[in-house]
């Protein structure tokens, strides 16, 4: 089970944030972030809501390359996955940088 | 003794009832597996005969083939039919018949379980195809966007057809993915670890996982409309505090996975056959279970962009087009695993190759259209277009249809035992392969020339005559085509001579057993080393049928299997499997009467036959372990191994954690439900929140110091009964939601508090039975109560947290405002 564990939980990961900084878009473009006494403006929020996203997502690679040897193919398997959650992240968190906010 | 004797043995012991009675009785993986995919044939014909009534009315602009009304119903079926009567259950099939010859082991975890899934899936799909009949079948399309499905939209019977028979026949895939799970990390042959398994049942172990996760916010979006419905409770309507939306984000939550639970098995039976085909092995095994499993979970994070054109903020849009075009890389690394396997193998044109080739062209062109819908501002001028259409079935068609009839081509040897004699077959993929090109090609034009779905017609002068004349006439060739599949698979199935086994020289292991299969699978389970056990040791049937694997004596005369550890793949103990027996459709049948109730609002009959469902289940499990412990039972090999009556983790332990992931995340849709209207619907906030007051809280701490404390006290009386005593405290602070909000259809913040309110009196009342069942088998002196303490566990574990989560969420604004 650890390595079905090792080979899935980064991906999930990043299924977790990718979906948490959508709702958090959700949350900041609604009047409920101004009524919650928010003085954080919603691009602000989001940056920081993505960069936390990010370093989580570096440590789950380190802790992955780091973590006992199953086999060598399962080892492969959840580096590979390690990695492609890591760029999946990045390419999907962009719009943060490069999009409007609320419009 | 010898092979024959054995076989015989084993056969007495194995096979189900003779006569008409077997088909009800039986619990046989083999006979299941085919049953579902003789059933999902069935509906892929009905869907098919649907498909042919839309392209006779598309054929010719103002058609007075069928009014709207019942063209609407036609294609809501259509789709319905195909997706979830034809799909899922032809990979559930496959994967039932498939997945304990290719592990090398007797059966799935539950057969009884795979009998109930199979008969709930003829019994809701059998609502349905009513509802055709009869004139009331869905007509608001596959999708069923409120508020056309609602009660204002669609004020008949039709939409409860849906929402209730769909949910009928998702138990069985929620069955289903439970045993395919459970079966592939725990039920293997002796040796082959996780890495070494046939590729097949790790995708089979992705797209259970999928349906696990995927279809909750289905049946949360389902039950939450049917309630609006029936009882008024506002979830989807704005005036409220509802928001339409929301049925759209639980709908494709759903929706998006679906659809690479559909691809995923497809792209297992490509990676099985297109080796055996190329006379090779599968190249870069490694990079495709990491393909398979990064498909999987990036499909759950692309629902939106079937939103793309319901105005949320260009970022929203962004972050899925990113995810969206994402999603072709891992299948880009299957489909250059695939020709690379090709070019390194010496590939035959042989039958299953010929589909897998129509596959590789036409689910390219597919997913090329879907990085093309991909972009945001081509979507939002093809959305709801003949384009779409066109991309949908590319993919589907190509992605799932295709490379299916490879594998039923591939391994109908295998279930009929006959040679293979597939001169009709070529005519067949042919016309089929010109058919399905020649209905879709053109498509794509016609909705880029602004042709909407869902039309029952156009305009002359539209300038789309032409395109969906032609359309229409391939649409008959098609279908001309997938008939001429029917009849050479059925008349290979009657009057082709005996075949060898392994026709195709194929490696895995359920080509090495007589075939058609024997009842038990194999004499005796092999302990094997690598993916293509028999390419490793092709002497190993004879081995296998000689008893020289684990568990070759039939004396104790009971149906056994081992279960192993999930990591090394060294056995941990025998299962012993119930018998034949009529319990399932029963179940089924009751379960059938409990929705039933539902659809015709006799309300009243709903409680008793939940009492009924009840009741069967308490029986199905009382009728396990035994009450004398047998110790250590020899298994072949000077191995010996206790039963799984006297383990801690049984079977049944494993599949209430994955059905507890299923149920996890419908509980987790329905927060997420509850998050979305508080943020996003408009008329929130309410008139007021509810305020707490003492009762349901101090119930609720009640529970919180009880439960932990029963549990800790595992194996005693005393715990399970405090346990309980906290369960009960539990469902009653819950309880104390429901008297404080007396009407829940005022607004969608009261409706959705019932919603939660309700989920936690389901699972505590659900976790107290089990403690009443525990404590009914302490005192009858059963040894399995260690391993039911430990489903309880559980559940009533379970049963806290989300009580828990639930019940402050729902307090919460009420303390705070």
């Amino acid at each position: 089970m650890k390595d079905l564990l090792r080979i899935s939980l980064p991906i999930t990961l990043w299924l977790i944030s990718f979906s948490a900084i959508y709702g958090l878009h959700g949350l900041v473009c609604s009047a409920r972030w101004a009524a919650l006494g928010n003085g954080l403006a919603p691009a602000a929020a989001l940056a920081v809501a993505a960069l936390v996203a990010l370093v989580l997502q570096g440590i789950a690679v380190v802790l992955v390359y780091l973590s006992p040897a199953g086999s060598v193919r399962m080892r492969f398997v959840s580096r590979a996955l390690a990695i492609v959650a890591l760029v999946a992240l990045v390419w999907t968190v962009l719009p943060v940088a490069f999009t409007t906010s609320c419009i | 003794m010898n092979a024959l004797r054995r076989h015989r043995a084993l056969t007495r012991i194995w096979a189900s009832e003779g006569g008409w009675k077997g088909w009800f009785t039986t619990v046989s993986h083999t006979d299941l597996g085919r049953m579902f995919m003789l059933v999902s044939a069935f509906y892929f014909v009905l869907g098919g005969i649907l498909a042919m009534l839309i392209r006779a009315q598309l054929a010719t602009p103002h058609s007075a083939f069928m009014g709207p009304e019942v063209y609407n119903q036609v294609f809501t079926m259509h789709g319905t039919f195909m997706m979830f009567l034809f799909a899922i259950p032809m990979f559930e099939g496959m994967a039932v018949y498939l997945l304990p010859k290719l592990l090398g082991t007797r059966d799935l975890a539950f057969p009884r379980l795979t009998a109930y899934g199979f008969w709930c899936y003829v019994f809701g799909g059998a609502m349905l195809v009513f509802a055709l009949l009869a004139g009331i079948a869905p007509d608001k399309g596959w999708v069923m966007y409120p508020p056309l499905s609602s009660t204002l939209g669609s004020p008949g019977i039709n939409s409860d057809f849906w929402l209730i028979g769909i949910t009928f026949v998702e138990i069985s895939a929620i069955a289903a993915a439970v045993e395919i799970t459970v079966t592939i990390l725990r039920y293997r042959a002796p040796g082959m670890k996780l890495t070494e398994m046939p590729i097949f049942a790790w995708y089979a172990l992705i797209a259970a996982l999928m349906i696990l996760t995927g279809f909750p916010p289905l049946i949360l979006g389902s039950i939450l409309l049917e309630l609006e419905r029936a009882f008024g409770l506002p979830f989807f309507q704005v005036t409220a505090g509802g928001d339409a939306l929301l049925w759209q984000h639980l709908f494709w939550l759903f929706g998006h996975p679906e659809v690479y639970i559909i691809f995923l098995p497809a792209a297992g039976a490509i990676s099985t056959v297109l080796p055996v085909m190329a006379r090779t092995t599968l190249l870069g095994y490694g990079w495709v279970v990491a393909a398979a499993v990064a498909l999987g979970v990036l499909s759950f994070g692309l629902w939106v962009h079937h939103m793309f054109t319901t105005g949320i903020p260009h970022m929203g849009l962004a972050f899925f087009s990113a995810a969206s075009t994402l999603v072709a890389v891992p299948t880009a690394v299957q489909i250059f695993a695939w020709i690379g396997t090709l070019w390194k193998g010496r590939p035959q044109l042989k039958l299953p190759m010929l589909w897998l080739l129509g596959f590789f062209a036409t689910f390219v062109m597919g997913g090329l259209t879907g990085v093309m819908v991909a972009i945001v501002p081509f979507d939002q001028q093809v959305h709801d277009t003949y384009f779409i259409v066109a991309h949908l079935h590319y993919v589907l068609i190509g992605g799932f249809v295709f490379p299916i009839l490879a594998a039923i081509y591939y391994w109908v040897p295998h279930v009929t035992g006959r040679r293979t004699f597939f001169k009709l077959g070529q005519v067949a993929f042919a016309l089929v392969f010109v058919g399905f090109h020649g209905t879709f090609l053109i498509q794509h034009l016609a909705g880029l020339l602004g042709m909407r779905r869902r039309i029952d017609t156009y305009p002359d002068g539209a300038g789309w005559e032409a395109m969906n004349l032609l359309s229409s006439v391939s649409s008959f060739l098609l279908a001309i085509g997938f008939a001429l599949v029917i009849v050479d698979l059925t008349i290979n199935a009657l009057v082709a001579g005996r075949g060898r086994r392994n026709p195709w020289g194929a490696g895995t292991l359920e080509w090495a057993m007589p075939t058609p299969a024997a009842a038990y699978n194999f004499a005796s389970l092999p302990r094997v080393g690598g993916p293509d056990p028999l390419a490793a040791d092709p002497d190993i049937a004879l081995r296998i049928a000689r008893g020289e694997g684990y568990l070759g004596d039939p004396s104790r005369n009971r149906r056994e299997t081992l279960v192993l550890d999930v990591t090394t793949a060294e056995p941990r103990h025998i299962v012993v499997y119930p018998g034949n027996t009529a319990l399932p459709i029963r179940m089924a049948l009751v379960t059938g009467v409990f929705f039933l109730a539902m659809l015709v609002k006799a309300y009243w009959i709903v409680p008793l036959a939940a009492v009924g469902v009840i009741g069967c289940a308490l029986y199905w499990a009382w009728s396990l372990g035994s009450k004398r412990a047998e110790g250590p039972l020899p298994v072949g090999h000077g191995l010996s191994l206790p039963t799984s009556a006297e383990v801690v983790d049984p079977p049944g332990w494993w599949g209430s954690v994955f059905l507890l992931l299923a149920d996890g995340t419908f509980f987790g849709s329905l927060l997420f439900g509850y998050a979305f209207l508080w943020t996003i619907a408009p008329n929130w906030p309410p008139s007021s929140y509810m305020t707490p007051g003492w009762v349901g809280p101090a119930l609720a701490v009640l529970s919180l110091v009880l439960v932990p404390l029963g549990l800790l006290l595992r194996g005693r009386a005393l715990g399970v009964g405090l346990a309980a005593a906290g369960l009960l405290a539990l469902f009653l602070s819950a309880l104390t939601l429901l008297i404080a909000l007396p009407d829940p259809s005022a607004h969608a913040y009261d409706a959705t508090l019932w919603v939660l309110g309700g989920y936690v009196m389901l699972h505590a009342g659900l976790a107290l039975a089990m403690a009443l069942f525990v404590l009914c088998r302490m005192r009858a002196g059963f040894v399995s109560v260690p391993g039911e303490s430990a489903v309880l566990r559980l559940w009533a574990s379970y049963a806290v947290a989300t009580g828990a989560v639930a019940l402050t969420v729902a307090w919460l604004p009420g303390w705070v405002g």
